[in-house]
């Protein structure tokens, strides 16, 4: 194996900036590719076995990550970063305890498996639940995310050029004000082997565009603002290249106006016909949380939360009405979940939670599968980082479209007195994922079945079965959207988890909805 | 093992040794972190991280770019500000640019407890003594930081 600085000076880095490549870091992924992963995974996974675990893995993992940030015709940051290191999980007599360390060498390897083993042992005796897998086939693999054009890969000037574009777009608007705009890529490269047996190699891109237009009326103190709808997706820059990015910008600009002089909702039950720029949220929040086995069983109750969906209900619950059919899937293109293999070696499956409206599965990882007593792992395994535990983490989860024609304005022919919501706003939901309240980026008048005036100041409040039970119509594919969010928080210490949630345009019926303005701002 | 403040202050010296950028803000922050979850009666996950990171902040002609990496050696330093170099050059101007301070005198910040330190999962779960201040004995965590702009 030759060493970095060997490799830095064969491939012409050390001299200087003339000779950088455009990604001036890359070569470093080329000289991470030069660390014999296979032959360290095999001095970590033998010690560990030799000092009485039985199992463990090695993940070596190497992160880059690029934002772009601007404001109005300033660019505000360019930024890229990138992490390299390994981690070591053992199970020993029943006890989880992991390790980790940047330096990334047969030497340290050996000292963190040690370190790893060692704590298992310490914590050994404390353990009152002795933690078992479910088995795994062993793998051989190397997987690749869908994308067309490496983000990474595009010069950063093109990126500059877009946002700023993006800006003029919205501001152009008459009325318009401000603009917020930023690119984020995230390159994931991980390596991952366990004893076993299984070897896997992934390479996963993630991008995610978004702008906030502003409009301000100076003279009554008020402004409004309209976000991006579209959410990240686990794509290249052709996402950024195939989106009408800029239409949506001028008509977000647009709205933000419009959103000043709407008119403000009044207070009532109404039907909702909810957009899945809108949607993806409540289904996050409510379905997508509320499904975590760990949570069911108060492994988070100290900071994410636990569940209103106790072990109990497993099979028996109504959680939604006959037309809900809400599945999770870590194979779903472009889903920001969307894996070869999760953290515990298992393949990506796609399988239902909520069957026509009954709570049916949980969200599993290899040792709470085992401790529920199944056979399988639905592969929910995931780490942030190499220096993270793996944990349960959330697959996309998704509202299932009707097999039948049925569009957005098919939903809204029914509805003699609704609203219609796009985009995700503020929201909030107790720990036990029952009692909510979620607001949005626009909101329509529905009446007599058709679209009409912009409405401002627009929340609603439920409660996840009575929500989702109040749901009487699922549009048809051609409603499908994806969206998302690259950040969803949990566990202590806390990690991060991108995730991607898919669905149709809903329609509820007689929902309680809220005006949010502050007293003054109402009509 | 954690770096002393002369070590972190030599690697920042280095870091702002490779920029030929008008300004530059460089920091290096080093992490040895452990933690152990308890819930349900048990213990949920546990573990130990140790990690560094130098960030560069540099400006060229008032214009801005940042870079970071957490492998130290000399060739990886050089990467990352040359890196930082190179987003500043594309960058438009820095309307809200102001030069970095001086050399500062900073008085001790008395944050690193030596008794903490050295605990690991195994210590706190078997060997921490009772009469030991029991500040963080789930989560001991030592952290050492360090950054310097260009002496003027």
């Amino acid at each position: 194996m030759s060493s970095r600085r060997d490799f830095l000076k064969a491939s012409g880095l050390a001299l200087g900036a003339a000779a950088l490549p455009p990604w001036v870091l890359e070569p470093e992924a080329a000289e991470a590719a030069t660390v014999d992963k296979g032959k360290l995974a095999d001095i970590a996974l033998a010690l560990a076995k030799t000092l009485g675990a039985s199992y463990a893995d090695i993940r070596i993992n190497r992160y880059r990550n690029e934002f772009v940030a601007t404001r109005e015709k300033e660019v505000q940051q360019v930024a890229r970063s990138q992490n390299f290191g390994f981690g070591v999980r053992v199970l020993r007599n029943g006890t989880w305890d992991f390790a980790s360390s940047h330096k990334v060498n047969a030497e340290q390897v050996r000292r963190v498996t040690r370190e790893a083993v060692a704590i298992a042992r310490a914590n050994a005796a404390y353990q009152s639940t002795r933690f078992a897998m479910v088995p795994v086939p062993k793998l051989t693999a190397n997987w690749k995310s869908a994308f067309k054009k490496d983000p990474f890969d595009v010069a950063i000037e093109n990126k500059i050029g877009f946002l700023l574009k993006l800006n003029e777009a919205a501001l152009k608007v008459k009325g318009g004000s401000f603009v917020n705009s930023f690119v984020a890529f995230v390159n994931e490269q991980k390596f991952f082997a366990s004893t076993d047996g299984s070897r896997i190699e992934q390479y996963i891109i993630r991008s995610s565009p978004q702008f906030t237009a502003t409009a301000v009326d100076f003279a009554r103190g008020d402004f409004q603002t309209r976000r991006s709808l579209r959410g990240p997706q686990s794509m290249g820059y052709e996402y950024i290249e195939k989106e009408p990015w800029l239409a949506e910008a001028e008509q977000a600009g647009n709205e933000a106006v419009e959103k000043l002089k709407a008119k403000p909702v009044e207070p009532g039950k109404y039907d909702l016909v909810l957009h899945p720029t809108h949607l993806w949220l409540t289904i996050h929040e409510s379905a997508g949380h509320s499904t975590e086995l760990d949570r069911a069983l108060g492994w988070e109750a100290d900071y994410a939360g636990t569940s209103f969906l106790t072990p109990d209900k497993l099979g028996k619950f109504q959680f939604g009405s006959k037309v809900v059919n809400i599945f999770a899937d870590r194979t779903q293109p472009a889903g920001l979940a969307t894996v070869g293999y999760d953290d515990d070696g298992v393949v990506a499956q796609r399988w239902y939670l909520i069957k026509e409206g009954v709570f049916v599965d949980w969200q599993t990882t290899r040792d709470l599968a085992a401790l529920i007593g199944r056979k399988i792992s639905y592969g929910c395994c995931h780490a942030d980082s190499w220096g993270s535990v793996p944990f349960p983490r959330m697959p996309n989860v998704s509202l299932e479209p009707t097999k039948e024609k049925v569009s957005l304005d098919d939903l809204l022919a029914d509805v003699k007195n609704g609203i219609l919501i796009y985009g995700d706003g503020s929201w909030s939901i107790d720990q036990q994922r029952y009692n909510f309240q979620f607001g949005g980026q626009t909101f329509w008048e529905i009446k007599d079945g058709k679209k009409g005036a912009m409405l401002r100041d627009v929340a609603y409040q439920s409660r996840t079965p009575d929500f989702w039970g109040a749901c009487d119509a699922v549009a048809g594919e051609t409603t499908y959207e994806l969206n998302g969010a690259f950040n969803d928080g949990k566990g202590e210490p806390g990690q991060a988890n991108a995730v991607s949630h898919g669905c149709p345009a809903a329609r509820f019926r007689q929902i309680n909805v809220l005006n949010t303005a502050p007293r003054r701002g109402r009509s | 093992m954690l770096p002393s403040e002369q070590e972190a202050k030599a690697l920042c010296q280095r870091l702002l040794g490779y920029t030929k950028a008008d300004d530059a803000s460089v920091g290096v922050q080093t992490e040895g972190y452990s933690h152990l979850r308890f819930a349900a009666d048990t213990f949920t996950t546990s573990g130990r991280r140790d990690d560094v990171e130098a960030n560069v902040t540099c400006w060229i002609e008032g214009k801005k770019g940042t870079a970071s990496t957490n492998e130290m050696d000399d060739a990886s330093l050089e990467a990352a500000v040359r890196q930082a170099e190179q987003l500043a050059r594309l960058s438009p101007l820095d309307r809200e640019y102001l030069p970095t301070l001086g050399p500062q005198q900073y008085k001790p910040s008395h944050g690193y407890v030596e008794a903490t330190a050295p605990a690991t999962s195994c210590a706190t779960t078997s060997t921490w003594p009772s009469s030991t201040p029991r500040a963080s004995p789930a989560s001991p965590s030592a952290r050492h930081s360090a950054r310097a702009t260009p002496a003027r």
